[in-house]
């Protein structure tokens, strides 16, 4: 029987990694490009149990994910670079603890979750800390450029708490069904519903307060119900 | 033709605004490639000791290979029996409106408090792994050789070898708090990442919200939990909580380096670790940092003021996290402003101080801070109250008491946790009082000391002006 391209079975390939187990059991190792194919459970269990190259495939599959929900919570301007190194941390530490390994996606996003919410209160704390500094431009004219609208945008979602800012997020932003919400937030579908309610109506009014914003957003094209 | 008024609908409005937030992150660079991996495997070889023990622990158990082994392991697996206490779905083991008892096969047990949750979530040769959910448990881990037993809470971890120990964690406050009695436990969790040891005699309170940690020397001081005795007997019977910490015989914290050989290379092993760390005070959190001048406790109450919460009351400072500002300052004016300004303890003083100006109560707030600077004088929170002061005489325009006060904090804690925004903000008040001349040196300052601080880009602008 032909090998898959790139196997190696190591009993033709004894050698100080043979990974030959004691009592003749035949081990094969795959070499990690073969390991983008392993779904979500093969890849807890190979975390769990020690993988060296778990981590590795890991990071690949669920950087990009990790690296836009937090770019998502915390706008473009924020570096999340630690934040996302953070993610992954206590998914190595937290791995052991998953009932459901095939459902690695939405721990993931449960951690990322609950980083975006820690984050938020280290924000909110720092913000306080700076009480004096509110150089906030006057609105003025609907003449703002993307990028100020952006940070406009931002400054609205800090105005909400981190479980509601989270919500919002997760919810409108990344699109997560209820559902998903909940479980990822660890909470009822009517918690979840009440506390992205509440992130929902709080966002128009102070949207709505900020009239160079308004002014910017209806120069945009309507957006296309899907 | 005038564009639509997306605020005539809200959910037109909404909708906009998502579009401009995914757009936005769509054009922010490429999502971390080799770079990221790199950093995370260097975080992961030297955080080696956590990541190690959850992806290498289970590979000496893999080498033994098939079946036999394993038999034998599974058959000296330690069991639990509930005494009292209710085991509910998932494995959770609650304790209700009694206290709780769960005992196990290798002599260890595990009293619980009234309402408090915990799961065992694992079980093995040589220990167990339990998640306290919440509530406060007393433990005994009869002492073996490679035990493996871990109390997990929050964030926290605590690592045990055979020690007696009570633990508790507030979830609505994401505290720990650990009181050693016998033997030593090695911590681990924020601001512990490499593993704080805690020994007999010894207090640990974290807090994940506000991350801060202090320990403390805690000599026979009340255990935490009710005054009322353990019902199986498994537990010791422990005084009440809120009984003032260890009365006098509170001794300055073995806080910074308990244990050099595992604390020095944690985050939180320099001095001043919890007002130190990165991580900015969240509202409330002031109040644990181990100073010279003793140990204090967290979210309990220690002084005649803030013992009033016999009726399960949280403390100032845990409903200041909460963002219970205003029934702090409703508690603090019921029982009179100037007494509890007098007589609170340090942290109620600390969160008194915090609520009144997240309340923007400036005048209370002032009083609070100038009697944290009068009463505890050389503390880090009277260090810090001069950083607050200036904060709050920035925001009535008094920009020379700012000064001042900012002036003050510096000379105080030159490396304190808010020294860069106080230069900073001192930076800023100069260039609009005196011009950009007279900030230009302060910029400097800035930029030699804080090259990436909060105020850099406008050092920067500063220094670069002729």
């Amino acid at each position: 029987m032909k090998d898959a391209p790139g196997q190696r079975r190591l009993s033709e390939d004894p050698g100080p990694e043979s990974g030959v187990a004691r009592g003749g059991a035949q081990v094969l190792i795959f070499p990690e490009a073969g390991l983008a194919a392993v779904d979500d459970a093969g890849l807890v269990k190979m975390l769990v149990g020690g993988d060296a190259r778990a981590p590795r495939v890991v990071w690949q599959r669920f950087a990009p994910l990790v690296h836009r929900l937090l770019r998502r919570a915390f706008g473009p301007e924020y570096d999340v670079a630690d934040l996302v190194q953070e993610v992954f941390l206590v998914l190595f530490r937290r791995a052991h603890t998953m009932r459901e390994p095939q459902a690695l996606t939405a721990f993931v996003i449960s951690i990322t979750a609950h980083t975006i919410r820690y984050e938020l209160r280290r924000k909110t704390a720092l913000s306080w800390l700076r009480f004096g500094d509110t150089e906030v431009a006057a609105a003025a004219e609907a003449d703002l450029d993307a990028r100020e609208a952006v940070k406009r945008l931002y400054r609205i979602l800090d105005h909400l708490s981190s479980n509601d800012r989270t919500a919002f997020v997760l919810r409108f932003i990344e699109g997560l069904e209820i559902a998903d919400l909940a479980r990822t937030l660890g909470v009822s579908p009517a918690t979840t519903k009440r506390r992205v309610a509440h992130a929902w109506r709080r966002v128009v009014v102070h949207a709505r307060r900020d009239a160079a914003l308004v002014g910017y957003l209806a120069s945009l094209r309507p957006v296309e119900s899907s | 033709m005038k564009p639509a008024d997306p605020t005539a609908n809200p959910d037109e409005l909404v909708a906009r605004l998502v579009e401009l937030a995914r757009g936005a992150s769509a054009g922010a660079p490429p999502a971390p490639g080799e770079d990221g991996l790199r950093s995370l495997e260097l975080a992961l070889l030297r955080r080696g000791r956590r990541p190690a023990r959850v992806l290498w622990a289970l590979l000496p158990a893999a080498a033994l290979g098939a079946g036999a082994g394993v038999y034998a392991l599974r058959e000296r697996t330690i069991t639990f029996e509930v005494v009292s206490g209710k085991v509910g779905d998932g494995g959770y083991v609650t304790s209700g409106p009694s206290q709780g008892a769960v005992r196990f096969s290798d002599q260890s047990d595990l009293g619980l408090e009234p309402g408090t949750r915990l799961r065992i979530t694992d079980l093995e040769v040589r220990g167990a792994r339990v998640m306290l959910e919440g509530g406060t448990l007393h433990a005994r881990i009869h002492s073996r050789p490679r035990n493996r037993w871990t109390l997990a809470a929050g964030p926290y971890i605590v690592h045990v070898t055979g020690t007696r120990f009570d633990l508790a964690w507030r979830v609505d406050e994401q505290t720990l708090d650990l009181r050693l009695r016998e033997g030593s436990v090695v911590v681990e969790g924020p601001l512990a990442e490499a593993g704080l040891k805690v020994a007999a005699g010894q207090h640990l309170i974290a807090n994940a919200n506000a991350d801060t940690l202090s320990l403390e020397e805690s000599g026979s001081g009340a255990a935490i939990g009710s005054s009322s005795t353990s019902s199986s007997g498994t537990a010791p019977s422990v005084p009440a909580v809120g009984a003032a910490p260890s009365g006098g015989s509170t001794a300055p914290a073995s806080a910074e380096a308990p244990d050099p050989s595992s604390a020095a290379s944690g985050p939180a092993s320099g001095p001043e670790r919890s007002s130190a760390s990165n991580a900015p005070a969240a509202p409330g959190s002031r109040g644990a940092s181990p100073s010279a001048s003793g140990g204090q406790t967290l979210a309990r109450g220690a002084g005649p003021v803030g013992h009033a919460r016999e009726g399960g009351q949280a403390s100032w400072g845990s409903r200041v996290a909460t963002g219970d500002f205003d029934g702090v300052l409703d508690e603090a004016e019921r029982r009179g402003l100037g007494r509890a300004l007098a007589e609170a303890s340090r942290s109620d003083l600390a969160a008194l101080a915090d609520a009144a100006r997240y309340a923007r109560r400036q005048e209370v707030a002032v009083r609070a801070l100038t009697a944290e600077r009068a009463r505890f004088p050389g503390t880090v929170q009277a260090r810090d109250a001069s950083f607050f002061l200036a904060g709050l005489a920035e925001g009535q325009k008094s920009d020379g008491a700012a000064l001042d006060w900012y002036d003050t904090y510096l000379r105080e804690s030159p490396s304190g946790a808010y020294a860069s925004q106080a230069l900073g903000r001192k930076m800023m008040i100069v260039q609009r009082v005196t011009g950009a001349a007279q900030a230009r040196p302060i910029a400097l300052e800035y930029l030699a000391r804080f090259p990436d601080g909060p105020y850099a880009p406008q050092a920067r602008q500063l220094a670069e002006m002729q």
